[in-house]
């Protein structure tokens, strides 16, 4: 495998047993790619179940593809990367996306015109402490499959 | 024997380090406890709520080996 | 508006359900900053100094902060605040979690709270819907309880805080809870929230909060992130939180034991950091935006009780609920963390009110027919659970206890006066004073009454002579400035102070969220002008000279430690009195502790003089003026 293909593998792998409930990940989500602090703009949701078991589930997107699928105007397209990407020219907010994504991370917003879907930049990956979201190869240099997604 | 002493914070000030910004090197006879060797660099071992060692806590009595490297944690002042 | 603030300012009068929307007052943050400076404020303009904490014309103060939920790191806080039913003092006590956040991102800054509820009800609110609603099936249920109800009732998303029975039945020292784990516990801040039948409140919010340069503080706060990360400190601190220090505070002979009688207990092994993590640690828990993640949420199963889940037992519950109560076993201390975190009452004044009952017990100054039947024996947590039983529910004797140790004590008489390890009403810290002097003089001089969180000595005593009390006023006046900033700003000590973030990078922070162009020099005069317009209030409220209220307990200077390091130590009267002097001295009050004219007016309280003239307490002026500078800082690390 060459190094530029090599990078296409990455995915994120949740760890929740290590999730803390900071959500930095939130955080840093919406400030890179809207340049607001506001983790209702973030493509991904913290989840938590207390008071028992105790435990936080972060909620992230799983490139399944689905949002593609059924997209009615065919704004969502796979990247090199193998992320999927929203067209914010082509998105009308409809939200047929969204009824057919299982883990439900697809998010909208009421200051958007377009859907919010994770493109794979691995920010909240870098920036949680805790080994919750981690970046992995999705090979795992053995070629089998890791992670889904 | 070597050993290797870490610090931040007011510790850092007190242990004045000098591999990098936080290490200190200093030469010990085997067999002494972390508070003699604190007292002994002139460091009161009070200020040292515990220290760690491969992220193992551990108490002021522990005995380093050769090249060990010990991070000296203050007491947090309240929460 | 770019400048950290959401905007909303929003009053809340529950006796006619009137809800006011107005916008935030800039002018009044810019000089105040928000956070326990607002408080102070609006307590000492809104609250009549007649007005009985637990009536109509207290306001309840709820500030979300400048910093908090602008990705600061630890920029979680929400500060409450309303004058203290405990001390009759101004009271604030600050909270992490999520909460602070959320009221930002639902678009307001401010809270006031003011009237009494015919029924008991809980404010609403998501984004711009505001409601006061009916809260009567939720009336009665224990704090973590009605979180969780009111959770599946509203929405997950929501953050919540809530009170518990304590305080609907208007115990003194009980507390305002939130996320399972956190609390707003010193002064009573719960029981002003009971007083008004107020149960709880949700929030919601889905806007952006605005700051004055994101690519500035983006890059600062990214920064701090990964020098923070390879701290030598970070890793412990994570892994243990705050317990793990008890061992250190026992061996240095500061661990209060047995109700601060001694200083040193022979069974910290049972009870420590390290049990806790062994024995009941199920998750670490985060505030918003700290990847330090203190909380130990922990489960606590004991044969004969129920499983529950708590999050802690921290330094503070671990000490003051563990060796001062004689505890031998970390479930059993953990037990009664969660007993006062669903009753909802501060688990600090909690420890120091049993640990002071079961002196009076070992004393025979309270008998079992005064428990029931019961007895109440150090250790034993069978007689803890029935003691709060009865406190809770304002039962026979239960009732004194409910008002705290002074007032507890006043009533009990037979010299337990003595051992109400409290000062002017409100129950001490983790810490014992009396091998460090400076300890000692935190408590006596801590605006809200005795707590740490204002200034913290131990290593600085320990550095600068634990006998002596040399040069102790002046750091612990510096500290009682930059200390509470962190209150004032909404951020958290614990993460800045301990990993070497300097107050200058915090300053830098600020000004990136508010564009404002604040100095660590302005930032320190307004903590002192806070600091002084709370002792006009305190004044303007007791009308007594600052002195009289200033003292500690008998115990401090008549009983030396008898056991343990710090066997035979302890300060003396003299010791108190010079301490207490410096103190005056160095903030430019008389010798009777209240404020001259010219400090007043150095530092922008000018309308302070009249009020405090009038009723004869304005101080004396002071032979060679007021120093300079008040304060001096000792150690630069020193937060």
């Amino acid at each position: 495998m060459n190094a530029e293909l090599l990078e296409y593998h990455m995915r994120i792998k949740v760890n929740r047993d290590n999730c803390t409930g900071c959500r930095l990940c939130l955080q840093i989500c919406a400030i890179k790619h809207y340049g607001e602090i506001n983790p209702k703009k973030a493509a991904l949701k913290i989840e938590a179940s207390f008071p028992s078991p105790g435990k936080y589930h972060p909620r992230l997107c799983i490139q399944c593809g689905k949002c593609a699928e059924s997209c009615p105007q065919k704004a969502i397209q796979l990247n090199r990367a193998g992320a999927y990407i929203v067209d914010k020219e082509l998105c009308n907010n409809c939200g047929i996306c969204i009824s057919h994504c299982k883990p439900g991370v697809i998010f909208q917003h009421p200051s958007l015109s377009h859907v919010i879907i994770c493109d794979l930049c691995f920010a909240c990956a870098k920036i949680c402490n805790t080994s919750a979201l981690m970046i992995v190869d999705r090979y795992d240099g053995a070629k089998k499959r890791v992670v889904h997604g | 024997m070597l050993i290797y002493l870490r610090a931040g914070g007011y510790l850092r000030d007190l242990l004045k380090p000098d591999i990098d910004y936080y290490s200190k090197k200093i030469e010990v006879s085997k067999g002494l406890a972390v508070r003699e060797i604190i007292d002994a660099i002139g460091i009161q071992s009070e200020l040292i709520a515990f220290v760690s060692t491969h992220g193992n806590i551990k108490r002021l009595d522990y005995v380093p080996g050769d090249g060990e490297e010990i991070t000296l944690h203050p007491p947090v002042s309240g929460g | 508006m770019a400048n950290g603030l959401a905007g909303i300012t929003l009053r809340i009068n529950l006796t006619d359900n009137k809800i006011h929307r107005l916008p935030t007052d800039e002018r009044l943050m810019r000089e105040w900053y928000g956070g326990r400076g607002i408080v102070a404020k609006m307590i000492y303009d809104e609250v009549p100094r007649d007005a009985d904490p637990l009536g109509e014309q207290n306001v309840l103060v709820v500030s979300a902060g400048i910093l908090s939920g602008c990705f600061i790191p630890g920029g979680s806080k929400v500060e409450f605040g309303s004058v203290s039913p405990l001390t009759n003092l101004p009271g604030d006590s600050n909270m992490g979690g999520h909460f602070g956040p959320a009221i930002k991102f639902a678009g307001y800054d401010l809270l006031m709270i003011g009237g009494i509820s015919k029924k008991p009800v809980y404010l609403y609110i998501d984004n711009d819907v505001v409601e006061i609603r009916d809260a009567s099936k939720y009336w009665g249920m224990g704090s973590l309880d009605t979180e969780s109800q009111l959770k599946q009732e509203v929405g997950e998303d929501f953050e919540v805080v809530t009170i518990g029975p304590a305080a609907e039945n208007g115990i003194l020292f009980s507390c305002i809870s939130h996320d399972y784990g956190r609390q707003a516990g010193r002064t009573g801040q719960g029981a002003v929230m009971g007083s008004k039948r107020l149960k709880a409140i949700v929030v919601r919010g889905n806007r952006s909060i605005h700051v004055h340069d994101l690519p500035s503080l983006s890059k600062h706060v990214m920064g701090i992130i990964d020098r923070t990360k390879k701290h030598p400190n970070m890793i412990p601190w994570q892994k243990y939180g705050t317990s793990f220090f008890m061992k250190w505070s026992n061996d240095n002979g500061v661990m209060p034991t047995h109700n601060f009688q001694t200083t040193y207990y022979e069974d910290i092994d049972k009870v420590d950091g390290e049990q806790l993590v062994e024995k009941c640690l199920v998750n670490h828990k985060a505030c918003f935006g700290c990847w330090m993640n203190c909380g130990k949420y922990s489960k606590v199963s004991i044969p004969g009780k129920p499983v529950v889940f708590v999050e802690g037992p921290e330094y503070e519950t671990g000490a003051l609920c563990g060796p001062n109560l004689g505890m031998k076993d970390i479930t059993h201390v953990a037990y009664i963390n969660w007993m006062c975190d669903n009753l909802g009452m501060d688990t600090m004044s909690a420890g120091g009110v049993i640990g002071f009952a079961m002196e009076c017990f070992e004393k025979g100054l309270i008998t079992e027919s005064d428990l029931e039947g019961h007895s109440l024996k150090w250790g034993s947590l069978d007689d803890i659970e029935h003691f709060l039983n009865m406190v809770v529910n304002k039962r026979g004797m239960g009732a004194w206890f409910a008002l705290g140790t002074k007032r507890a004590a006043e009533m009990i008489k037979g010299g337990a006066e003595k051992f109400a390890m409290q000062v002017k009403g409100q129950e001490m810290s983790g810490y014992d004073g009396r091998w460090a002097p400076g300890m000692a003089l935190s408590y006596m001089t801590a605006d809200i009454g005795a707590h740490h969180n204002r200034s913290w000595t131990i290593t600085t005593d320990m550095a600068e002579g634990r006998e002596s009390v040399e040069g102790r006023a002046k750091i612990i006046i510096y500290l009682q400035h930059i200390r509470p900033l962190f209150d004032v700003f909404c951020i958290c000590r614990l993460f800045w102070g301990e990993l070497d973030v300097t107050f200058e990078e915090m300053i830098e922070a600020l000004n990136d969220v508010t564009g404002w162009d604040v100095t660590p020099e302005e930032a320190l005069k307004t903590s002192e002008r806070i600091w002084n317009l709370n002792r006009c209030h305190f004044l303007e409220r007791n009308r007594k000279n600052g002195r009289d209220f200033d003292y500690p307990p008998a115990r401090t200077w008549e009983d030396k430690i008898p056991t343990g390091p710090g066997k035979g130590k302890g300060v003396t009267y003299a010791m108190i009195e010079r301490m207490l002097d410096d103190y005056y001295a160095g903030r430019g009050w008389d010798k009777q502790g209240n404020p001259t004219r010219e400090i007043l007016e150095d530092l922008g309280l000018g309308f302070a003089v009249q009020r405090l003239d009038d009723i004869g307490l304005l101080g004396k002026p002071i032979p060679g003026g007021i120093p300079s500078v008040r304060g001096e800082k000792y150690n630069p690390k020193a937060f």
